[in-house]
C-alpha cells in the first residue's frame, strides 16, 4: 500500500517519530525551561523533542521516496503471543509459585511461536532448561530464589 | 608522553591481573561463549552480552570487563564458521567472508578456510591489541585537558557518525538515538534534582534499566522474528579433521599480505567512534579486490578475500576499545555496553579511568593478549565441536534465550518491574524491527544522553550562553567541522546518486 509513492513502513515509522517527538515535546514544557545560558530540566527535553519531529519528516520524505526491495514483514502474531505470553507467564508465577513452575510453563507457551510444536521434544526441552536454571542460579549463583513456594 | 619503563610496569600489572585465576576463569568463559554465539546464526553478539550483563553484578568491574570483551572478540572469531560451512554469517562482521569462503567449502577446502580465518583472526587481533597498549596512553593523556565544550563536540560527532556512516537509513537511526536519549532523561535531573518523565512511578526514579532496556531490544525481537524460521539442514554441515585444516604453501603466502593488510584498515575503523567491524570487513574486501591481479578470482574461493576481512573485523574489535576506554565515548553499541556495565559499577568513564584504575586496564589489554590464545586453541583443534553445535535446532535453542532473558533481568534485584520494561521493549523493539529501523543506536543514546545533557549544560554555563564556545576552542571546532563535512558529503551523495539513477533510467 503506498500513499504519495511513499512506503507504508516509511509512514508509520515517521509518525512514530514525531508521535515520539510531540510527545516529548509536550512533557518537557511541562518542566522550568531556564535559560541557555542556566538551563532548567525542560530545557534539553524540549530541544531533543523538536529534533525529533524534524528527524520523523525527514523518513518519511527522504526515505520515503528511497525504493524499497523488499516489502514490510508480517506482524507475526502467533510468535508475539507465545513469546510476551510467556513471558508474562514467568512474571506472574515467579514470585507466587517459584522458579521451577514459572521456568517450565513459560517453555511450554513459548515453544508455541514455532509451527510445528513437537510437544515430547518441547517437554524434554523444559525439563532440561529447568535443571539448568536451578543449577545456574540457585546453585551456581546463590541467587535467593525459591525453587518452589506455596 | 608515556615512557618505556612505565609501559613495562603497566604490562607487568596486566599481567598480574589478567593471570589470577578469576580472570583466566572468566575469560576462557567469554571466549567460549563468544565463539558459541558468533558460531550460531540468530543469535547476536549484543543478545548474548546483554544476557550476561547481569552476571557482572557478582563480580568486580575489571572481571565483568574481562568477560564482556571476551565474547565480543570470540564472536568476532566464530562468526565465520557459519559463513563457511552453512554461507550463513554467524555475525554481521562476517557476512564478507560468505563471499569466498563458501566457494572455499564447496571446492572442498572449507578445513583451509577455517584454518585461515582463524589465524587472520589472530594476526588481527594482535596487532589491534598493540595499537591499543601503545595508543591508549597517550590519547588519555592529550583527553586529561578536554573540558566539557570538547567532551560536548565529541559527543554529538560520535554520535552523528554512528548514526549517518553505518546506516542506509540515516534518518531512521538518527530517531533511534535521539529516542535513546529521551529514555535517558527519565528520572531525577543531575542539574536540578526535578523528577522528569517519572510518571509519578517510583521505580522510575532512578532511570530506566539499562539491562532490562537493552535485553527487551536485543534478545525478544530477534526470537519472534526467527522462530518461524525453518531451520538449516544440519546433514549439509560435515565434519572436519584436523589434517584437512592445514593451508598449501601458495594459500599461505597469499594471505599473509592479506592479513596485514586488513589488519591496518580494521585498526582504523576500529578507532573511528561510529564504524566498526563490519565497515572495516567490507572495506578490506574491496580493498583487496582492487589490488589483486586478478579480481575475477573474488566470490570463486580466493584466499585473500577471507584472510584480509577476517584480520580487519578482528583488529577492529581491538581498537574500538581506545575511544572507549580513553575519552569514555563509545564508538558503537558493543561499546555502550561496556560503558555501562562501568557505570553500574560507579566508575566514571573517561580519561581517568587509566589513572585511576590502572590494573583495570592492563589487565584487560593482558585479558586480551591470553584470550585470543584460547581462541586459536578453541577454533583450530576443537573445530568439530562447533561444527557439531551448528546442527542444534533453533527449536530448542530460542526458548532458552528468552528464559535467561527474564531470569537475567529478574535476578539483578529480584524486580517485577524491571520483567515489564522487558516486556514493553521487547514488543517495542519487534515493532521498530518491522518498520525497519535498527535499534542498536539507541543503546548509544542512551548511555551517552546524560553525558551530552551535562556537558551541554556546562559549556553554556562556562560561555555564558554564547554558542560559539564550540568554535572558539580549536579541538571542539575540529570535531563539529568533521560532523558538518560528513553531513555535507551525505547530502551531495545523496542528490548525485540520484541524479545518476535518473540518468541510468533514461539509459
Amino acid at each position: 500500500m503506498k500513499r504519495l509513492g511513499i512506503d507504508r513502513a516509511d509512514w508509520l515509522a515517521g509518525g512514530t517519530v514525531m508521535a515520539i517527538g510531540l510527545f516529548t515535546l509536550l512533557e518537557g514544557m511541562s518542566y522550568p525551561i531556564g535559560t541557555t545560558r542556566v538551563m532548567g530540566p525542560g530545557y534539553f527535553p524540549v530541544a531533543l523533542g523538536l529534533v525529533m519531529i524534524g528527524f520523523g519528516a525527514g523518513i518519511i520524505l527522504v526515505e520515503g521516496r528511497k525504493r524499497q526491495s523488499t516489502p514490510m514483514p508480517k506482524f507475526a502474531v502467533r510468535g508475539v503471543l507465545a513469546v510476551i505470553g510467556s513471558m508474562l507467564a514467568f512474571t506472574f508465577l515467579i514470585e507466587r509459585a517459584g522458579l521451577a513452575p514459572a521456568v517450565f510453563t513459560m517453555i511450554m507457551i513459548c515453544a508455541f511461536a514455532e509451527r510445528n510444536v513437537r510437544i515430547v521434544r518441547t517437554f524434554i526441552t523444559a525439563v532440561v532448561l529447568t535443571i539448568a536454571s536451578i543449577a545456574i542460579f540457585v546453585v551456581g549463583l546463590k541467587v535467593p530464589l525459591q525453587v518452589v513456594s506455596w | 608522553m608515556v615512557s618505556m619503563g612505565e609501559m613495562g610496569s603497566n604490562i607487568a600489572l596486566g599481567f598480574s591481573v589478567a593471570f589470577s585465576l578469576k580472570s583466566l576463569f572468566y575469560c576462557f568463559l567469554g571466549v567460549f561463549l563468544g565463539t558459541l554465539v558468533g558460531v550460531l546464526p540468530g543469535i547476536g553478539i549484543l543478545a548474548t552480552l546483554s544476557l550476561l550483563m547481569p552476571l557482572t553484578f557478582y563480580l568486580d568491574p575489571t572481571t565483568g570487563l574481562i568477560m564482556l570483551a571476551g565474547i565480543y572478540y570470540g564472536a568476532a572469531y566464530g562468526g565465520s564458521t557459519a559463513s563457511i560451512l552453512l554461507n550463513l554469517p554467524g555475525t554481521p562482521q562476517s557476512a564478507v567472508t560468505c563471499l569466498d569462503g563458501y566457494p572455499m567449502a564447496r571446492r572442498g577446502r572449507a578445513g583451509q578456510a577455517l584454518f585461515i580465518t582463524t589465524i587472520a583472526s589472530f594476526v588481527g587481533s594482535f596487532i589491534g591489541m598493540v595499537l591499543l597498549a601503545i595508543f591508549a596512553p597517550q590519547l588519555a593523556v592529550v583527553a586529561m585537558q578536554f573540558q566539557s565544550p570538547e567532551y560536548f563536540s565529541m559527543m554529538a560527532f560520535g554520535l552523528l557518525a554512528a548514526s549517518l556512516l553505518t546506516s542506509e537509513a540515516p534518518f531512521r537511526s538518527l530517531s533511534m538515538v535521539a529516542f535513546g536519549i529521551v529514555l535517558g532523561i527519565v528520572g531525577i535531573d543531575i542539574g536540578t534534582g526535578a523528577e522528569r518523565f517519572t510518571f509519578g512511578q517510583f521505580s522510575l526514579l532512578e532511570g530506566l534499566p539499562l539491562v532490562a532496556i537493552a535485553l527487551g531490544l536485543f534478545g525478544i525481537p530477534e526470537v519472534i522474528a526467527n522462530s518461524a524460521r525453518t531451520d538449516t539442514d544440519p546433514g549439509e554441515v560435515r565434519s572436519i579433521s584436523l589434517r584437512s585444516m592445514l593451508p598449501s604453501r601458495s594459500e599461505w603466502t597469499r594471505s599473509w599480505a592479506a592479513m596485514l593488510r586488513g589488519s591496518g584498515v580494521g585498526s582504523f575503523f576500529g578507532t573511528l567512534p561510529g564504524t566498526g567491524g563490519v565497515t572495516a570487513s567490507f572495506m578490506s574486501y574491496a580493498l583487496e579486490k582492487r589490488i589483486h591481479k586478478d579480481p575475477s578470482q573474488f566470490g570463486k574461493g580466493a584466499v585473500e578475500g577471507i584472510a584480509s576481512p577476517e584480520a580487519a573485523n578482528n583488529s577492529a574489535v581491538q581498537t574500538s576499545f581506545i575511544p572507549t576506554m580513553t575519552l569514555g565515548i563509545p564508538g558503537d553499541p558493543v561499546m555502550a555496553i561496556m560503558i555501562g556495565v562501568l557505570m553500574i559499577h560507579g566508575i566514571a568513564p573517561g580519561p581517568n579511568v587509566m589513572v585511576d584504575h590502572p590494573d583495570m586496564f592492563w589487565g584487560l589489554v593482558v585479558s586480551f593478549l591470553i584470550g585470543n590464545v584460547i581462541l586459536v586453541i578453541l577454533n583450530i583443534p576443537l573445530i568439530s565441536l562447533w561444527v557439531w553445535i551448528l546442527k542444534i535446532p533453533y527449536s530448542v535453542l530460542f526458548p532458552a534465550i528468552v528464559m535467561f532473558v527474564c531470569l537475567g533481568v529478574y535476578t539483578v534485584q529480584l524486580s517485577i518491574s524491571d520483567l515489564v520494561v522487558v516486556m514493553a521493549f521487547g514488543l517495542m523493539g519487534y515493532v521498530f524491527f518491522l518498520l525497519r529501523f535498527s535499534v542498536a543506536p539507541l543503546l548509544l543514546g542512551l548511555v551517552l544522553g546524560p553525558m551530552v545533557e551535562e556537558n551541554l549544560r556546562r559549556s553554556m554555563i562556562l560561555s555564558r550562553g554564547d554558542p560559539l564556545i564550540f568554535l572558539q576552542r580549536p579541538i571542539s571546532a575540529a570535531f563539529i567541522a568533521i560532523s558538518l563535512a560528513m553531513i555535507a558529503w551525505l547530502i551531495f551523495s545523496h542528490f548525485y546518486r540520484r541524479r545518476r539513477t535518473a540518468v541510468a533510467a533514461i539509459d
